[in-house]
């Protein structure tokens, strides 16, 4: 008969580790990131703590300083929280892209962030112009 | 006909080789993305066929449950091992592209902690395979495992739309750039038949050490 | 800030490349096994 310790040892990492996804991560922290409106009305309990902040960053509002990035995100409602990212941003970032942000919520009501993240959607469109050797092809949807 | 999986392996093998050289090379560069958004074409076709395996378990462990065919456990032992290499497959792939469109690896969004909900609990049926001496009970506990681990599947697809997450919805062929749904639909089906061919291996396998087992 | 990802050809690289190699082992694995165990 062959040894079972390894399917053991295995069957017991993979009850651990579904335990503490459903439990831990997902459990105190349902929602994935609050939008900016959210997050005002919850200022309270975002302050001090680690959570997600996620929207699109308001034209004009970004501002770059050496490694430090400031911009707004906002949401459909209007609302908008300005955002001290403390990180390089990613290629895509740029004006008006979803952003999904980690950090706190100072009491200034500044989020502070180490972690930008950048959202792409749904749509995969070919540039307007330039190398695109694929012939004839309409511009998608944006 | 013996072992016609090998020609459909093949077919596959054939097809994702010209779709990829078509991704690769003559389907235009993603507007923002650039030449990164290529990896679409192997990681949605990897994910849609990983979906489609874990349901076949799931196909499998119903038709266990009901007729007590030994066909239906080999589908089962067959088709999660194949999900869980194009799963794992998945997640790697994923990070891969995440990194330099997201900015990082991974997060714990709805949709990648629910890709990893589903990889761990196929790995754990696999485990709780492994530790049954009994052919029966093996079947019987890792069937209706497979059927719970399976109600997480429709989440895995569906909770982009649901909830708040960092990956994308689903596209449709009127989001993306019909030089880019080529592709994407051949490697789809190539993957197809190449995880067919996986599974139908597999299958014989199962059905191989089962005879012998049985027969002790 | 152009918002364009300029290059990146080393992971689509790594992409393509783990998953042909994963396929490839896969089969193999499978092929080897079936023939240890005799499978017709």
């Amino acid at each position: 008969m062959k040894s079972k310790l390894p399917a053991i040892l295995v069957g017991g990492a993979v009850v651990g580790v579904l335990g503490f996804l459903t439990f831990g991560s997902l459990g105190d922290n349902l929602v994935y990131y609050w939008t900016p409106a959210k997050l005002q009305s919850a200022a309270a309990k975002a302050t001090g703590a680690i959570v997600r902040l996620g929207g699109l960053v308001k034209p004009g509002t970004v501002v770059t300083d050496g490694t430090v990035t400031t911009f707004e995100v906002t949401d459909e409602t209007g609302a908008s929280v300005r955002v001290r990212a403390e990180s390089i941003p990613p290629a895509m970032f740029r004006e008006g892209i979803g952003v999904v942000v980690e950090g706190t919520l100072g009491v200034d009501g500044t989020f502070v962030s180490q972690r930008l993240m950048v959202k792409h959607d749904e749509n995969y469109t070919a540039p307007a112009e330039g190398q695109a050797p694929a012939g004839s092809f309409e511009p998608g949807e944006e | 006909m013996r072992r016609w999986e090998i020609w459909v392996g093949l077919l596959g093998l054939g097809m994702l080789v010209f779709g990829s050289y078509y991704g690769l090379v003559l389907a235009p560069r993603e507007q923002y993305m650039g030449d990164v958004q290529r990896i679409m074409y192997v990681h949605v076709p990897t994910a849609w066929n990983t979906l489609l395996c874990f349901t076949a378990s799931f196909v499998g462990a119903v038709g266990w449950l009901w007729t007590r065919s030994w066909k239906w456990d080999h589908l089962i032992e067959s088709t999660i091992i194949t999900g869980l290499v194009t799963g794992s497959l998945l997640a790697v792939q994923g990070a891969i592209w995440a990194k330099p469109t997201w900015g990082v690896w991974w997060t714990w969004d709805p949709r990648l902690t629910s890709v990893a909900v589903m990889v761990l609990s196929f790995l754990g049926i696999l485990a709780l395979r492994s530790f049954v001496d009994d052919p029966i009970k093996r079947a019987t506990w890792s069937a209706t495992a497979a059927v719970l681990a399976w109600v997480n599947i429709p989440f895995v697809y569906l909770c982009v739309r649901w909830m708040a997450s960092l990956h994308q919805t689903q596209s449709t062929p009127k989001t993306v750039d019909p030089a880019m749904v080529f592709p994407l639909r051949v490697n789809a089906f190539a993957v197809l038949f190449i995880v067919i061919f996986f599974v139908a291996t597999g299958w014989r396998i199962a059905r191989e050490l089962r005879k012998r087992e049985l027969a002790e | 800030m152009s918002g364009v990802i300029q290059g990146g050809w080393e992971y689509v690289g790594a992409a393509y490349g783990i998953s042909a190699l994963t396929f490839a082992m896969f089969a193999v694995y499978l092929l080897v096994r079936s023939r240890q165990e005799g499978v017709r």
